[in-house]
C-alpha cells in the first residue's frame, strides 16, 4: 500500500515493522506513530485535512484487515504456553477472571428435577439415571410388549443402524420405563433377603420421533417411579402420587383417575389433579377444565415382575411416569417447549 | 371411538343419565372423553312438512313457488289464509303431496353447522314471491352427498314433527380415546360400549340374542356348488367365513340407515356397503362384500374360489380406492385361485368390488393377525376403519353371529334375495376359547386396597356378562365372554373389578414401611455442585439435543464412523448420537452473538456416545461418558479490549472447578499430541493444536481445554475470542468431594515476591514445579508454603522471560523472622539456578 502523503507513507512503513513485532497485534492501534499522525491532523492547513484524514483512515483499515486475517489464521495465532495460568505480558488487573454471578443461570428443567428428586428422597425413594441409548429388551421385551406388538413398530421410537447382541437395532428410549427391569433386577436381592422394598425414581431424557412444534419436542425429560414390596395396593399408588403432587405444589388438590392402557402395568391409569393454578375455576393452563392430566401410572404387570425374577404371587408394586418439561412449562407459563434445548440466553438468563 | 347415546340407550333396559353425568362416568371408568358432538343442536330446527302445492314461477326455468304445511307448529311465521307457509324451491323432485324436510327462517343449515360461519336462513324474495326458509336435500342436512333433490320421506310420518326426534338425530356422540381400547376390540362397537356403560352405571347388560353364544361346534362346510373358501394361512387367519347372497339389487340405502352411519361420520355408499359398515359400528367386526360374478370371472375353470393366503413378492393389486400397490411377500391377501381380490383386513380390491350392476354378493367376515395387519397398514400407508379394528384382535367366535345378522339385514332390504349357508374355511381352534381364571377375593382387595365382598365382585363382572363358574367363600372362577380377548390371568380380573368399581372410590393410603434412608446416585449430587459452582461464576447452563446432524460432526472435523446413527428420524437434523458435548455447544455460539450477547459462558452436563467406548458389561448396552462441557465466548468487537489468549479464560474456570472438586493436585495440562485415546483424539480435531491442551488426572486423560482451529471457527461462524473445555466427570471421587481445609496458624505469615528470568522455551509449569520443589526442599516441614504466579513478562527481542511469584511462608510453631526466610531464599534460589538456570531478578 502506498500513500500520497509522505508522512503517512513513512508512518505506514514503521507501523508495519511494529506490527510484525507485536505479540498483541491489536496494540498497533495504540502505537505512538499512529497517535502522532492524528496529532499532525490537528495542525495541518484546513484545505489538506480531508485528504490527510482519508489516508489515515485507509491506513487504519489496512491494519484492521491485517488483524482480522491474523485472527482467522491458525499459524499466526501462534503457540501459547498451556501450562501457564495467564498469557505473557498481561497486567495483573487483566488476568483472566470468571464472569460475575449476576449473569449466571441454571437450566429450569434441571432445577425442577432437583426439587422433584428432593421430594421423592424425603418419601424414601432412591434415585438413579436412565440411559439415552438402550436395547430392544429393556425398551419392549422386559416391559411386556409382545414380539410384533404394534407399539414396537411405531415410527415414534428412534432406532440406530447399530444393533445389539440379538441383532436388533439399539433404541433411544421413548419413556423412562425402559429402566424398570434394571431397577427391579438390582433391587431383587435386598427385597427378598432383607425385606427392603424397591423404591426408586429414575429421571432421564426420552425421545419421540415427532415433528417439532410449540407443544411437541423430540427430546424431553421424564421421571419414572418404581415401588415394589409385599401388599402394595392401588390405594398406595394413588396416595403416593397425591402426596408428591401436593408437596410439589404446596397445596391441597383433588385427584381423578382415568383407566388407560400400558402393556407394563395392569391396571393402568392416567392420573389427573385439580388445577393448582386456578383451583378448579378454569384457566388457560387447564384449558378451562379445572383438571390437568399429569401422569401415567399403574400396578406393575406380573409379567414384568416375573421377567425381573420377582415372584408376583408374593410381591406387588406400582410404577408411574411424569413428564418434567410440562410441569416446568405450566409452573412458569412457558409458551414453547422448544426453548428448553435452544440454548438461547434470552431464555436461560431468566432462570437465575 | 364414537359412542352414540341414542344407540346405547336402545341397547340397555334402563334410562341413561344426563350427558354430563354419563361422560363423567365414562371418563373415570372407561376412557378419556375427547369430545362431544351435539347432533341434537345441529338438527334441532329441521321439521317434517307436507308440500301442499307446487307452481312453477314465471320467468324462472327451475324455481317453484310452494306452499307447505308444518302442522301449525311454527310460531311467528307468516302464513297464508289457509295457514300454509310459502317457500321457493328449485329441486326437480318437489311435488305436491310429498313429505319432506324443512328448515325454517333463523335456522342454521346443518351442513354448515361446524363451519366458522354457519349459514343462517332468512326470509327472501324470488321473483316477487316471498320464501320463508328452505326445503332441504340430504346434502344440506349433512346426511350424504346427494343434492339431486329434496328429501322424499316415504312412510307414515307426522306433519310438523321434529325430523331429529323421528330419526333419532336428537343424539349426542361421545368421542372416547382409542388408546384405552388397545386390546378391547369389543369397545369398537356400540354393543361393547353399551355393555361397559351399563356396568359402570351398575346395571346388568344383556347382549342381543343374535350376538351371544360361543359356537364351539362349527359344522359349517367350506364349499357348496357355487363357491369354495380355502384358508392357506391358518397361522395368521384364525377365522374366515363367507356367505353368498343371490339376487340382490344394489341401491341407495333407506334414510334410517344413512342416518345411522352419518352419526358416526361414515358416508353412505349403497345398501350393501352401508349395512356392512353399520354392522361394524355395532359389533366392531369389519366385513367385506365381493361381487360374486366378478369373482367367477377372476377364478379359473375349477369353480369360484375365495382363498386367504400370504402374498407373493411383487404381486400387484389395485385397491378399492384406485391405488395400485406392489406387494412384498408374506402379507395376507384374499384371492381367487388366479389373482388377488383384496388386501386382507385393510382394503378390498377394485376388481371384485360391488357396483350398481351387482346381482350376487359374497359377504366375508374374518379375523386376521393383528400385528400383521398393523404392519401391512404401516408398510403401505393405508389406514381405514377396518384397520383400526382389525389391529385390536377380534375373537373369531364373533364371525358367525355378525355374518348371520348382516345377511338378515341385507335380506330385509332385498326381499327377493336368496342366501346360502355360511361357509367356513377354518376349524375353530379350541385354544381360542377363553380360559377359566381363578381368583381369591382377598387377592383382588389386596391389590386394589379395597374392601369388596364376594357378591360385589361377582356382580361387577356378571354385569359385563362374565360367567362365574365356581364360587366359594374365598375365591371365584370366571370365564370371560368370547368377545373379551384380553382376560387370561387374575390381574386381568383385578383390573376389571377395579375399573367397574371405580378407582376413584379406592381410599388413598400412604405407604408404611421401615425407615430406610434413600440412596441417591452420586451423579445427581455432583451435577448439582457443578451447576451451582458455574452459575455462580456467571455461566449459563444449557441442555442440547443428544442427536446432531452430520453437518455438525463434519464441521467440527470429527469422523462420522464411530457415531451411533439414527435410522428412522423424521427430521434430517437428528442423524447421529453426539460423541462430544462441545460440538453442540459450538453450534449455539453464533446465534447468541447475533442476538447481541457480547460476552458469555455456557456449560452443559450431559452424555456422549461412541462406538469407541464399547459396551458397558454391567448394563449390557453401549457405554457412554458423563461429561461437562464449558465454553467462554466474546464477540469480535469486545474482544479487542481483552488482552491475552481466550485459552486462559477457559482454563481459569477449569482450575477453579478442579479446586472445588478437589482434583487440583493430580492435574496436568499437556499438549494434545499426548492423547492416547481414540474418542478424545477424534474430539480433539476441532481444537487448535498450538492453543489447546489435554488434561490428565493422575496420568489418565480426562479431557480437553483450548481454542478451536480456523476451519472450525469458520464453519460455525465463531468469534475469535473463544475457548472451552470438556471433561469426563467419572474422574470425580464421590468420597472426596469437599473443599480442602488448611489449618490456621497462630503466627503471622511472611510474604515475598520473587522474579526469575528463565529461558523463553521453558514452560511455565516447569518453572513453577521446580520452584515449589526447591522451596520445600530447604524449608522446615512446620512451615507451610503458598506460591502464586503474579506476572509473566517477555521483553521484545529478548530470549529470557521473567516470571514473578508471590510466596507466602507460614510457620505453625513460631513467628518467622526475615533471617529465616533470607536463609531459605538463598538456598532455593541457588538450587533453582542449578536446575533450570533461573536467575533471580
Amino acid at each position: 500500500m502506498n500513500f500520497s502523503n509522505t508522512k503517512i507513507d513513512q508512518a505506514y512503513k514503521s507501523l508495519n515493522e511494529e506490527f510484525n513485532n507485536l505479540s498483541q497485534k491489536n496494540d498497533i492501534f495504540k502505537s505512538i506513530t499512529l497517535k502522532k499522525l492524528y496529532d499532525e491532523l490537528k495542525v495541518i492547513p484546513k484545505a489538506d485535512k480531508p485528504e490527510f484524514g482519508r489516508e489515515i483512515n485507509l491506513l487504519k483499515k489496512d491494519f484492521e484487515k491485517k488483524l482480522a486475517e491474523l485472527m482467522n489464521s491458525d499459524d499466526d495465532l501462534g503457540p501459547i504456553d498451556v501450562s501457564a495460568p495467564f498469557d505473557l505480558n498481561i497486567d495483573s488487573n487483566q488476568h483472566p477472571k470468571v464472569l460475575t454471578a449476576d449473569l449466571g443461570s441454571k437450566h429450569p428443567l434441571m432445577s425442577e428435577l432437583k426439587i422433584i428428586l428432593d421430594i421423592f428422597g424425603r418419601l424414601g425413594f432412591g434415585a438413579r439415571e436412565s440411559l439415552e441409548l438402550d436395547d430392544d429388551y429393556h425398551m419392549f421385551g422386559s416391559l411386556n410388549f409382545p414380539e410384533g406388538h404394534p407399539a414396537r413398530d411405531d415410527t415414534d421410537t428412534f432406532m440406530t443402524f447399530q444393533t445389539d447382541d440379538f441383532n436388533k437395532p439399539l433404541i433411544a428410549p421413548a419413556h423412562t420405563s425402559s429402566m424398570q427391569n434394571r431397577v427391579l433386577v438390582d433391587g431383587l436381592k435386598d427385597l427378598t433377603e432383607l425385606n427392603k422394598p424397591i423404591a426408586m425414581v429414575i429421571p432421564g431424557r426420552v425421545f419421540r420421533n415427532e415433528d417439532l412444534d410449540a407443544r411437541h419436542e423430540h427430546t424431553f425429560y421424564q421421571i419414572e417411579g418404581v415401588y415394589v414390596d409385599r401388599n402394595v395396593t392401588v390405594g398406595n399408588l394413588l396416595a403416593t402420587l397425591k402426596t408428591f403432587l401436593q408437596t410439589y405444589y404446596q397445596k391441597e388438590l383433588d385427584f381423578k383417575t382415568q383407566p388407560f392402557y400400558f402393556p407394563f402395568t395392569e391396571p393402568s391409569f392416567e392420573f389427573s389433579m385439580s388445577c393448582p393454578f386456578c383451583d378448579k375455576k378454569g384457566c388457560n393452563i387447564c384449558s378451562m377444565s379445572g383438571y390437568i392430566e399429569v401422569l401415567g401410572c399403574g400396578m406393575i404387570n406380573p409379567n414384568v415382575l416375573t421377567m425381573a425374577g420377582i415372584d408376583p404371587e408374593i410381591y406387588t408394586g406400582f410404577a408411574f411416569g411424569v413428564g418434567i418439561d410440562r410441569l416446568v412449562m405450566m409452573k412458569n407459563n412457558i409458551e414453547d417447549v422448544r426453548h428448553f434445548e435452544s440454548a438461547k440466553l434470552s431464555f436461560l438468563r431468566q432462570f437465575k | 371411538m364414537k359412542l352414540s347415546v341414542k344407540e346405547i340407550q336402545s341397547l340397555v333396559d334402563f334410562k341413561l343419565p344426563s350427558i354430563s353425568e354419563l361422560t363423567k362416568f365414562i371418563g373415570s371408568q372407561l376412557g378419556q372423553v375427547e369430545g362431544i358432538i351435539d347432533l341434537a343442536a345441529k338438527f334441532k330446527d329441521v321439521l317434517i312438512v307436507k308440500v301442499i302445492s307446487v307452481n312453477q314461477i314465471d320467468g324462472s326455468d327451475h324455481l317453484n313457488a310452494c306452499l307447505i304445511d308444518d302442522g301449525g307448529v311454527l310460531e311467528s311465521i307468516e302464513r297464508n289464509k289457509d295457514g300454509y307457509i310459502s317457500v321457493v324451491c328449485g329441486a326437480p323432485n318437489v311435488r305436491s303431496g310429498m313429505l319432506t324436510t324443512y328448515l325454517p327462517p333463523e335456522s342454521i343449515v346443518p351442513v354448515t353447522f361446524n363451519q366458522p360461519q354457519p349459514f343462517k336462513l332468512t326470509a327472501k324474495t324470488f321473483f316477487d314471491i316471498k320464501s320463508f326458509g328452505m326445503l332441504a336435500s340430504e346434502k344440506e342436512l349433512d346426511l350424504s352427498d346427494n343434492h339431486e333433490g329434496i328429501i322424499d320421506l316415504v312412510g307414515d310420518y307426522q306433519i310438523g314433527q321434529s325430523f331429529a326426534k323421528t330419526f333419532d338425530l336428537d343424539d349426542q356422540i361421545v368421542e372416547i380415546e382409542n388408546k384405552m381400547f388397545t386390546h378391547r376390540p369389543d369397545c369398537f362397537g356400540q354393543i361393547g360400549l353399551a355393555r361397559e356403560v351399563s356396568a359402570i352405571l351398575g346395571h346388568q347388560f344383556t347382549s342381543p340374542d343374535w350376538y351371544k353364544d360361543v359356537i364351539k361346534d362349527d359344522k359349517s362346510s367350506n364349499q357348496n356348488d357355487s363357491l369354495e373358501v380355502i384358508n392357506q394361512a391358518q397361522d395368521v387367519v384364525p377365522g374366515f367365513k363367507v356367505s353368498l347372497i343371490q339376487n340382490i339389487e344394489v341401491a341407495e340405502s333407506p334414510l334410517w340407515l344413512k342416518i345411522k352411519l352419518t352419526k358416526f361420520g361414515i358416508r353412505p355408499i349403497n345398501n350393501i356397503v352401508d349395512i356392512t359398515n353399520y354392522m361394524m359400528m355395532l359389533t366392531g367386526q369389519p366385513l367385506h362384500a365381493y361381487d360374486y360374478d366378478k369373482l367367477r370371472e377372476l377364478s379359473g375353470d375349477h369353480g369360484v374360489k375365495l382363498i386367504a393366503r400370504r402374498s407373493v413378492d411383487k404381486e400387484k393389486l389395485t385397491l378399492l380406492s384406485g391405488k395400485e400397490i406392489e406387494l412384498e411377500k408374506d402379507f395376507i391377501v384374499i384371492s381367487t385361485d388366479k389373482q388377488a381380490v383384496g388386501l386382507a383386513g385393510v382394503m378390498g380390491g377394485f376388481n371384485s368390488m360391488i357396483d350398481e350392476n351387482t346381482k350376487s354378493i359374497v359377504l366375508e367376515a374374518a379375523v386376521f393377525d393383528m400385528y400383521l395387519i398393523k404392519k401391512t397398514s404401516m408398510t403401505y400407508g393405508l389406514f381405514s376403519d377396518a384397520v383400526t379394528r382389525f389391529t385390536k384382535g377380534q375373537s373369531p367366535f364373533q364371525l358367525d353371529h355378525v355374518l348371520s345378522q348382516t345377511v338378515r339385514l341385507v335380506q330385509q332390504l332385498n326381499s327377493n334375495s336368496a342366501k346360502m349357508p355360511i361357509l367356513s374355511a377354518n376349524i375353530i381352534n379350541e385354544k381360542l376359547i377363553n380360559p377359566i381364571v381363578q381368583v381369591p377375593y382377598s387377592y383382588i382387595n389386596q391389590i386394589l386396597g379395597s374392601n369388596l365382598n364376594s357378591e360385589q365382585i361377582i356382580k361387577f363382572l356378571s354385569n359385563v356378562e362374565f360367567e362365574a363358574l365356581d364360587q366359594s367363600n374365598t375365591e371365584v372362577s370366571f370365564r370371560a365372554p368370547y368377545w373379551r380377548t384380553d382376560i387370561s390371568i387374575k390381574q386381568d380380573i383385578v383390573e376389571e373389578v377395579g375399573r367397574l368399581y371405580g378407582f376413584d372410590q379406592i381410599e388413598k393410603i400412604n405407604l408404611v414401611r421401615e425407615q430406610i434412608p434413600s440412596q441417591a446416585d452420586f451423579n445427581f449430587i455432583l451435577n448439582e455442585q457443578i451447576r451451582s459452582f458455574l452459575s455462580a461464576r456467571g455461566a449459563n447452563e444449557v441442555l442440547n439435543y443428544s442427536f446432531i446432524p452430520a453437518r455438525v460432526i463434519t464441521n467440527s472435523m470429527s469422523e462420522l464412523d464411530h457415531h451411533y446413527q439414527i435410522k428412522n428420524a423424521l427430521s434430517p437434523d437428528l442423524q447421529y448420537y453426539r460423541s462430544s458435548l462441545m460440538v453442540s455447544m459450538l453450534d449455539k455460539i453464533h446465534p447468541n452473538i447475533k442476538l447481541g450477547y457480547d460476552r458469555f459462558a455456557l456449560f452443559e452436563i450431559g452424555r456422549v456416545h461412541s462406538t469407541y467406548l464399547g459396551k458397558n458389561d454391567k448394563l449390557g448396552v453401549p457405554d457412554y461418558q458423563r461429561r461437562l462441557s464449558f465454553i467462554y465466548a466474546v464477540d469480535d468487537k469486545l474482544s479487542k479490549k481483552i488482552k491475552g489468549a481466550s485459552f486462559y479464560f477457559a482454563k481459569e474456570y477449569l482450575t477453579q472447578l478442579f479446586d472445588q472438586l478437589n482434583l487440583s493436585s493430580g492435574i496436568e495440562f499437556l499438549t494434545i499430541d499426548k492423547i492416547d485415546n481414540k474418542l478424545w483424539a477424534d474430539n480433539a480435531k476441532s481444537y487448535s493444536a498450538q492453543r489447546s491442551s489435554a488434561i490428565f488426572y493422575n496420568k489418565k486423560l480426562i479431557g480437553l481445554v483450548g481454542e478451536f482451529n480456523k476451519s472450525v471457527r469458520q464453519s460455525f461462524k465463531l468469534p475469535n475470542f473463544l475457548a472451552g473445555f470438556e471433561i469426563d466427570l467419572s474422574v470425580v471421587d464421590p468420597m472426596n468431594l469437599r473443599p480442602k481445609y488448611q489449618e490456621l496458624s497462630k503466627y503471622p505469615s511472611i510474604i515475598r515476591d520473587y522474579c526469575f528470568a528463565v529461558s523463553q522455551s521453558l514452560a511455565f509449569n516447569d518453572v513453577f514445579s521446580n520452584l515449589r520443589d526447591s522451596i520445600i526442599k530447604f524449608t522446615e516441614p512446620s512451615i507451610k508454603i503458598n506460591i502464586d504466579p503474579i506476572d509473566i513478562y517477555l521483553k521484545e527481542n529478548e530470549k529470557l522471560k521473567q516470571i514473578t511469584f508471590r510466596v507466602k511462608f507460614t510457620d505453625f510453631n513460631q513467628t518467622l523472622s526475615d533471617e529465616i526466610i533470607n536463609n531459605i531464599t538463598d538456598q532455593f534460589v541457588e538450587d533453582l539456578n542449578k536446575k533450570i538456570e533461573a536467575k533471580i531478578v
